[in-house]
């Protein structure tokens, strides 16, 4: 055993230290489903997530039975098609119960794009029309939520990577050219860091959202928040990686490539920033759900991703009406999505933490 | 003196700190030939470092400034030059090996890219070409399983093979003057020994000249040709190694010479010198070493004495040393 761990590069132990986190490496995997869902969105959500149906509006979700009305049981899960009932001013929605509408895999449906290249119309599952599978009920126009969870964690998690790798990129960049070569530039620079850091998150995000102008296409928009996100994002990165950096720039290796004849630029980035890098991996994986509830925050004003365009924070936006909470609970469940996302990604954090760390045991 | 690689003249180098400049070389002329190995030897912050790390201007800067002096090297002088020459000098035609080898070894990079990086910088090679110089590196500083251990990272290496790859790296592009600052402090004493004689043995095959730093007299004894003695930012003695072991002139020499431990006075108490290195230079009058001298004279104390030409390669910073033998 001990033989065996001697001849690991770090990376490999880090790697063994982190299988041994299980909360980390649950968050992991669970991380893990929710961007293969978001990737393959078009198989995954049994509708088109801009698919109204207005007479199915607020639908509740649907119970899946194996048990009809007449007790008898049913190796095949179904669903019943509903009908809408009006009673003293309050909607239900009726089963009806002459027909089973079992469950099926890879159904044929709704057209989308794998990868954005190749047509598909399969479905990992579904039922036949007219029946509805919300699995977690209808929105107010009628459209399946869990369809557009899937298809809003296209935008929600890909905003908290790529702009994580901007503003990490930007950070290492400023931080190490600061503290590399310090004096009058580090000075600068810094000042320039704490005049971003001193103006609050959300009012800097929705000042700068106000610069921008409001009519924007949904890429736009996009791009808009990712570049919104990562400016507030980076000057902190900058200014913790500046610190490292300046311990680092004194050690012998520094020292040693610039004997060697390396340049100012090659030293930073080949042998000052990779240093930094168990710090900076660790602080991407704990700053991406700042991004994504920017993202959601955004979103939720109505001044990111806007309809019909879906992300899980417009998918919120009537879960700001407390009567609308009240009799249609299912809308909230983008925010449970969000939740988990959040905490997996802390959780994972944190492990990464204890894995990259020399000092806790091996 | 065709022969000659480095000649350093009048070198000044200070620190510039928050309370003033704090000279620390003071006025050092010093000269490699091809082929020689020349030893630093002196106490801790008597300047030997910062000596050798000024060549190229490697030393940290701020707070270290040259002043004044020239270091000609083959013919050019490396201090009236742009630091993009320099960097094409280091690694290249002038080379280092540092005291702690576990610091000197990036912790992130495999031995083997670490090795490859003055050839990436100074040469254009293929890969296959590389693979193989970098075999036959490790073959060169005497590393056994020269092929495996090129993936290797430097926490799986001891410190004496850290620094034999050290000195594989600093090999590499066959440079023409090889500064070893403090090459064995930091390794324990067998392991000085192999690597004292891996840099004979390199010296021998290889035909680079060596500019050894090192506050042991005892490891130069066998390496060097030539030895400057420093003090407190100063050359104070200067001879071919045999003549310094046999007739030493500068008290402090003597001094030195008598506290290395030996075999012969075993029962006796070890020699120390007094005191210790004055921190400050500037406005310090007299001989640097008066306070600590054995043999010092009233007039010592005032008057700064110059080093004194005795022949071609032997010059002692001390008006009385005839009488001292």
């Amino acid at each position: 055993m001990k033989r065996e761990l001697t001849s690991l590069s770090p990376m490999r132990l880090a790697a063994k230290k982190l299988m041994r986190h299980k909360l980390a490496l649950w968050s992991f995997f669970i991380l893990l489903v929710f961007y293969i869902l978001a990737i393959f969105a078009g198989f995954f959500s049994p509708y088109a997530y801009d698919k109204s149906v207005p007479k199915k509006a607020y639908h509740p979700p649907v119970k899946i039975r194996f048990v009809d009305e007449n007790n008898k049981f049913h190796f095949r899960p179904f669903i019943y098609e509903t009908r809408l009932e009006i009673k003293d001013g309050s909607k239900t929605y009726k089963n009806i119960t002459d027909k089973r509408y079992p469950i099926k895999l890879f159904v044929k449906a709704f057209e989308y794009k794998v990868l954005g290249i190749f047509p598909a119309s399969r479905h990992l599952f579904g039922v036949d029309e007219p029946a509805k599978l919300y699995l977690f009920g209808a929105d107010w126009n009628g459209r399946d939520i869990i369809s557009r969870i899937i298809y809003g964690g296209r935008v929600s998690l890909s905003i908290g990577l790529i702009g994580v790798s901007i503003s990490i990129s930007l950070g290492m960049l400023f931080g190490g050219i600061a503290g590399y070569f310090g004096g009058w530039i580090d000075h600068v620079m810094m000042r320039l860091v704490e005049m971003i850091m001193s103006v609050p998150g959300f009012f800097l995000m929705l000042t700068l959202r106000s610069v921008l102008p409001l009519e924007l296409s949904s890429t736009e928009v996009y791009l808009m928040l990712i570049v919104i996100l990562s400016f507030i994002g980076w000057a902190g990165m900058a200014r913790v990686i500046r610190g490292i950096v300046l311990s680092i720039r004194e050690s012998d290796y520094v020292l040693a490539a610039k004997a060697l004849g390396a340049s100012h630029m090659s030293i930073i980035i080949k042998h000052i920033l990779p240093n930094t890098s168990s710090y900076v991996i660790v602080a991407a994986t704990l700053s991406i759900p700042s991004y994504i509830l920017g993202e959601a925050a955004l979103s939720l004003l109505g001044l990111g991703i806007t309809e019909p365009q879906v992300s899980w924070g417009n998918m919120l936006t009537r879960a700001m009406n407390i009567t609308d909470i009240k009799f249609h609970p299912w809308i909230l469940i983008a925010g449970f999505a969000i939740f988990i996302v959040t905490m997996c990604f802390n959780f994972f954090g944190d492990g990464l933490r204890d894995a990259l760390d020399p000092k806790t045991g091996t | 003196m065709t022969d000659t690689l480095l000649d350093v003249k009048d070198l000044k180098i200070a620190f510039q700190t928050l309370w003033g400049v704090n000279t620390v070389v003071d006025k050092v002329d010093f000269c490699v030939d091809n082929k020689e190995v020349v030893a630093f030897v002196g106490e801790s912050g008597c300047g030997k470092s910062v000596t050798a790390m000024s060549l190229t201007r490697i030393m940290p800067s701020p707070p270290a400034r040259i002043l004044e002096g020239s270091v000609v090297f083959n013919g050019v002088d490396l201090l009236r030059k742009s630091e993009k020459y320099l960097r094409g000098i280091r690694g290249k035609d002038i080379s280092y090996i540092f005291q702690e080898p576990s610091l000197a070894l990036n912790p992130v990079y495999s031995i083997g890219n670490q090795i490859a990086e003055s050839m990436k910088i100074h040469k254009n090679l293929s890969k296959g070409e590389m693979e193989d110089a970098l075999i036959k590196s490790l073959n060169d500083v005497l590393i056994p399983e020269p092929k495996d251990r090129l993936k290797s990272y430097p926490h799986q290496l001891s410190g004496g093979m850290k620094q034999r790859v050290m000195i594989a790296m600093a090999l590499m592009c066959e440079p023409k003057l090889l500064i070893a600052d403090e090459p064995t402090t930091a390794l324990d004493v067998t392991v000085q020994r192999e690597i004292l004689n891996l840099l004979k043995h390199l010296h021998e095959t290889k035909g680079m000249s060596i500019l050894l730093t090192t506050h042991d007299f005892g490891i130069v004894q066998n390496i060097s040709h030539r030895i400057y003695v420093m003090y407190a930012g100063e050359v104070v003695e200067t001879s071919s190694t045999e003549e310094l072991f046999k007739n030493p002139k500068h008290p402090y020499t003597k001094a030195l010479l008598g506290s290395i431990p030996c075999r012969a006075r075993r029962a006796e108490k070890l020699n120390s010198i007094p005191g210790e290195v004055p921190k400050k230079l500037d406005g310090l009058e007299g001989c640097r070493f008066a306070n600590r001298c054995e043999f010092v004279q009233d007039d010592c104390r005032r008057t700064h004495p110059e080093l004194e030409k005795i022949n071609e390669r032997t010059s002692v910073r001390c008006p009385y040393w005839k009488s001292l033998i």
